[in-house]
């Protein structure tokens, strides 16, 4: 079968999808860089590294956030490829999700011990 | 233009995308359970506010915002996310509407993106001003 070209109008859906990830992925490296900052300025092994954990997570995030971008940016902007790009995409959105999913049930768990500890149990 | 048909391996591909982003969208429910079971912990034992402790910024309630804000913003994350299930779906089971169902998919991912990046927002802002607190007391 032929290769399939987007609309023009397909193509600003698309662009809006990439848009919200990339400003995503920007902040969550922005966060997990003030995190780092924390982290050095922590007193104790503990603070630190409840500051370095969320860090890296962060900054991973926002790596794997924006993968995606760069495929859907080609999408909007190429001619003649845009399924086999979009495959890509959709690949890296999966990689995205994976990875998203292990580092919240990290967080996660690093949430129920911090709030286990404030609720004195 | 006739409706282009992924290929069996594409339909792969959309498949192994629609369990990630089922785990994905379940470990926000499992997430908002979790806070809700602490929150009703909380109520029944009569807490106070909790104590702030040395990271956290004097004077903020932060579990009454962990579990007032936390549950809803989680369960909503959780629905938004499960929302382009349907749409995934259909494309590796039905043929003649593969880029409708992709679309319709990418759209719903994206209101779910656009309120993902409120929460994160909200979260850069919240640590900007911690920053703001350190660096200017």
């Amino acid at each position: 079968m032929a290769e399939y070209e987007f609309t023009a109008a397909e193509n600003q859906s698309i662009d809006q999808l990439r848009t919200k990830l990339s400003s995503i992925s920007i902040m969550l490296v922005v966060a997990g860089a003030l995190l780092v900052f924390f982290a050095l300025g922590g007193e104790t092994s503990q603070a630190i590294w409840y500051s370095a954990i969320p860090a890296i997570a962060f900054i991973v995030l926002g790596y794997v956030y924006y993968r995606p971008v760069e495929n859907l940016k080609r999408v909007t902007s190429t001619h003649g490829q845009d399924i086999m790009i979009m495959m890509m995409a959709m690949n890296d959105l999966r990689i995205a999700f994976t990875i998203s999913q292990v580092i919240f049930v990290v967080l996660i768990v690093m949430a129920i011990v911090q709030i286990s500890r404030m609720l004195g149990f | 233009m006739a409706e282009y048909e992924f290929s069996e391996e594409d339909n792969k591909t959309f498949d192994s995308l629609s369990r990630a982003l089922r785990r994905f969208a379940l470990t926000f429910a499992a997430f908002a359970v979790l806070l809700a079971i602490m929150g009703i912990i909380w109520i029944a034992t009569g807490m106070p506010n909790p104590p702030t402790d040395s990271s956290a910024v004097e004077g903020v309630p932060w579990l009454i915002i962990v579990v007032y804000v936390g549950i809803p913003a989680t369960a909503a994350l959780a629905l938004m996310f499960m929302q382009p299930l349907d749409n995934l779906k259909r494309i590796t089971t039905t043929e003649g509407q593969d880029i409708s169902e992709l679309l319709a998919a990418l759209g719903d991912l994206n209101q779910s993106f656009g309120l993902l990046r409120i929460f994160v927002a909200v979260l850069f802002i919240v640590m900007i001003v911690r920053v703001a607190i350190l660096i200017f007391g």
